[in-house]
């Protein structure tokens, strides 16, 4: 029996040895040529053979890309495995203790120390490059909340996703990453669009994360009519507690893995 | 008793020997206009029929019986009469209900011609008295094959077609729903196709009183010219004839199929389109038909990220910027004060948000007179602005002209002179018989509601076409609405746009999913249509948010009585739109089109 010398591959007759390998297959020519008028198929191209994406192709998926564009990129970066979104009811917001806001000061040596002699092993804090790499560093398991609503310009959206690249990239601990942007947000008055907005931010940081870190939300942050489409912007997990305090909409670093009782603002 | 199977013929005499099929005692046959076997056939009120080759390309999802109407060199059943040669018609005339020979010779005129004539639609038995000067007439059938001889301008398509391509042009194929076949029946129909061509000089027997030309003339036309049996040749002529017409954007680009059917129980396996998802997505961003099958295949099957960048990419042909329309709403005792209206509405256009449509309420006309007062309170609105008017609904302009006795297009002209300039979409929300009935609201067809409005494009004005996203309907009858929306803005482009009316009832609202999926593959399946509108947001507003990023080119904002309080909550939400990157801008106001018949 001969092996084959040719095979079937979008739709022409082509040699084996240059039939794509299964992954590299995942772009059909429609895709190819949709992005590739969208401006993003380089991007696609990265996201299929592993690579990374560059600082100014993420300002560029900030500035410039639209819904469809993510969508897409997010099923080329979980390889098409955009599976419904489970929901963890395992944590609620009790679970947790609060020891915030205020990183810069809690998160010293000392501090980390504190935490392990007290059996903390994982911390939920807010994407700040110095606290996270010092309990990264210090051997905690990490996950990053992004508060969007502090992000009003487009400079500071790209750098909070730039920093979500760096982590993600760099080191392991960090276990999930949860876009927020809460109904007393300045900037999206309007649910719809708010809704809107954080299913592209969802979209870029999964784009960013690909199977590296679950991305989660947390179900207040959004509105029941959007829920559905989470999955299509990459989202792996729901929880039920939203990360940022209601009344002043900080974000409040909280450990798990330990209760104590007493006050929340500080250990 | 097992079912009759439902079969209908068309009622002329090259299609007279296929009444040989109503002696079969397993058949319930009828005999109806081609274009109404392509409505029953796509409706499912008769499960085979013999359809102009058009609609079996256009809604894709058919099994051909390789039976039909075809002329090998020529037909003599389609003509183009003329006082003059074809370069100097400046108008052709076309029967309300052709369709196939009315696609051949906009291909032909297309090849053939730089500058293209008018195309007008008029009743069947207006139309050889139209003939006149540079006026041409399209005429098929009976009529055809009697006035051949009697002008000094006269094409045979059949003819044309084969002078360009030197093979035979199908006009019409006998068709079938996939799922009522079987091998068995397949087997008994091609048999009785057989014998209907060997009847065929015989069945002229029954009806020569009525024959349209010498009996002699008949059995020559019937035995010669006509071709029955679809052959090697005329399905290279039809593959042909598709090829070339979705090149220029007339039809989808389905192939011709018969049934296939399978191992096991011998039922048809042949169904939906058989083209991939990937390639009919690729026609669609190159602004190329699809067919009712492709787009059912599509909102089936598609993945909703290639929907969305596939319609993404559409919309952006039509226009990269979004935009927002407001419309005000006007009572008819405020529509006796015009001044008022023209103060609101600059006091409106000030605050950004000048309406682009005026919608004056109240009663519709109950009789002439009344007619008349609408018409000088909308003459009198006219004269202050631009913007478009809106006052009465089609389903009033039918009822009217059944109650007056008078034509729908006088009725139009007279409203469209007095300054209507729009015709809303309601009635037409569905466009398919069969549910019209089944809901009661079957006091005039789908063909009457789009007639009102052909009209009302002839004469200027233009229309809000409408679609209904209702969990009870089928893929195939929300894109077989579709469909008859296309085809009537190929041939009078006067829908401003498509906008998605949800249902009163939540209970029978579609999911978000199932909606964005309609939603984009509408906009790649109405290729023609300048503009998809989104209504205003409230409990929607994500919905609105996402179709606006995915296909949709427009919101349509609703101020009521145009109170500023309300445009303030409408730039609120504006704002918001535009905070997530969106460029959307106010559709300017042209001015209201001139009517140019009278």
């Amino acid at each position: 029996m001969a092996l084959a010398r040719f095979g079937i591959f979008d739709g022409r007759k082509v040699p084996v040895s240059e039939i794509p390998t299964v992954r590299e297959s995942q772009l059909s020519s429609f895709a190819r040529r949709a992005l590739s008028q969208l401006g993003f198929l380089s991007v696609a191209e990265k996201l299929v053979s592993e690579r990374p994406i560059t600082l100014s192709e993420i300002a560029r998926l900030v500035d410039q890309a639209g819904v469809p564009v993510l969508m897409k990129l997010v099923k080329v970066a979980t390889n098409n495995r955009t599976n419904p979104p489970s929901f963890d009811s395992s944590l609620s917001a009790q679970d947790f203790y609060k020891v915030g806001p205020k990183l810069d000061e809690l998160v010293s040596d000392a501090w980390c120390q504190e935490l392990k002699d007290r059996g903390v092993r994982r911390v939920e804090l807010p994407l700040s490059l110095g606290a996270v790499e010092r309990l990264l560093d210090s051997g905690f398991e990490v996950d990053l909340v992004s508060n969007f609503d502090a992000k009003f310009s487009h400079e500071a959206l790209v750098r909070e996703f730039e920093q979500l690249d760096y982590l993600v990239n760099r080191y392991f601990g960090i276990k999930s990453w949860m876009p927020v942007l809460t109904s007393e947000s300045r900037q999206y008055q309007d649910q719809g669009a708010r809704d809107f907005q954080l299913l592209r931010f969802i979209a870029i940081g999964k784009v960013i994360c690909r199977e590296k870190v679950n991305v989660r939300i947390a179900s207040p942050t959004i509105s029941r009519e959007a829920r559905p489409l989470t999955r299509l912007a990459g989202v792996c997990e729901f929880v039920d507690y939203s990360p940022v305090d209601p009344i002043d909409g900080e974000i409040f670093i909280r450990t798990l893995g330990f209760k104590l009782s007493g006050n929340n603002t500080g250990i | 008793m097992p079912r009759k199977i439902r079969i209908s013929n068309i009622s002329s005499l090259t299609s007279l020997p296929y009444r040989f099929l109503s002696e079969a005692s397993f058949l319930d046959y009828r005999e109806a206009p081609a274009n109404e076997n392509a409505r029953m056939l796509a409706e499912g009120e008769v499960d085979i029929a013999l359809v102009p080759v058009t609609e079996f390309a256009s809604h894709g999802g058919y099994v051909g019986f390789d039976f039909g109407l075809a002329g090998s060199s020529k037909i003599d059943s389609v003509f183009l009469f003329g006082q003059t040669p074809l370069a100097s018609l400046k108008s052709i005339c076309l029967d309300m209900h052709s369709c196939s020979s009315v696609y051949l010779l906009r291909l032909i005129l297309l090849e053939k011609l730089t500058r293209q004539p008018q195309l007008v639609r008029l009743r069947h038995e207006a139309l050889l008295e139209n003939i006149s000067g540079n006026v041409g007439c399209l005429v098929t059938g009976d009529t055809a094959l009697a006035a051949r001889g009697k002008y000094p301008f006269e094409m045979d398509l059949a003819e044309e077609w084969y002078r360009l391509t030197h093979k035979p042009f199908v006009f019409s194929v006998w068709a079938a729903r996939p799922e009522i076949l079987t091998r068995e029946l397949d087997h008994k129909l091609n048999k009785l196709f057989n014998q209907a061509l060997l009847a065929g000089e015989s069945m002229i027997g029954d009806i020569e009183e009525s024959l349209p030309l010498s009996r002699l003339e008949a059995v020559k036309h019937i035995s010669r010219t006509v071709t029955y049996r679809l052959d090697a040749e005329c399905k290279s002529g039809m593959s042909e004839f598709f090829r070339r017409a979705h090149e220029r954007n007339l039809l989808p680009s389905e192939p011709y199929q018969t049934a296939r059917y399978g191992l096991i129980g011998g039922m048809t396996i042949t169904g939906a389109s058989s083209r991939t998802v990937d390639s009919i997505l690729d026609d669609s961003i190159n602004s190329k038909r699809i067919s009712v099958a492709e787009a059912c295949k599509l909102v089936e099957e598609a993945a909703l990220s290639d929907l969305a960048l596939a319609s993404d990419i559409a919309r952006k042909k039509v226009s990269d910027l979004r935009g927002v329309e407001f419309e005000i709403d006007v009572s008819r005792s405020e529509a006796q004060t015009p001044k008022k209206i023209k103060e609101k509405i600059s006091d409106l256009t000030k605050k950004g948000c000048g309406p682009r449509l005026i919608r004056v309420g109240g009663e519709a006309p109950q009789n002439w007179d009344e007619l008349i007062r609408l018409e000088n309170t909308i003459s009198d609105i006219r004269k202050l602005t631009n913007a478009s008017i809106e006052a009465v609904s089609i389903p009033q302009i039918l009822w009217l002209a059944a109650k007056t006795g008078r034509h729908v297009r006088e009725i139009v002209s007279r409203l469209v002179s007095a300054g209507i300039s729009h015709l809303p979409p309601v009635g037409g929300e569905i466009l398919v018989d069969k549910i019209r009935r089944a809901e009661g609201q079957g006091l005039f067809t789908a063909w009457e509601w789009l007639n009102v409005v052909k009209w009302g494009h002839r004469f200027g004005a233009q229309a809000g076409a409408g679609v209904r996203v209702d969990i009870s309907d089928s893929w195939a009858d929300r894109f077989l609405h579709l469909h008859k929306l296309r085809n009537l803005q190929d041939e009078t482009p006067g829908f401003r746009s498509l906008t998605f009316l949800p249902p009163q009832d939540h209970e029978r609202q579609a999911s978000p999913e199932v909606e964005f999926r309609f939603h984009m593959v509408a906009r790649l399946f109405l290729d023609n249509f300048g503009r998809l509108n989104e209504l205003e947001g409230g409990d929607r507003a994500f919905r609105t948010t996402m179709n606006l990023s995915c296909g949709h080119d427009s919101v349509v904002i609703n101020l009521g009585d145009g109170s500023l309080d309300r445009a303030s909550v409408a730039v609120g939400f504006l704002d918001s739109l535009r905070t997530t990157g969106m460029d959307i801008e106010p559709v300017s106001v042209r001015p209201a089109p001139k009517p140019f018949l009278n």
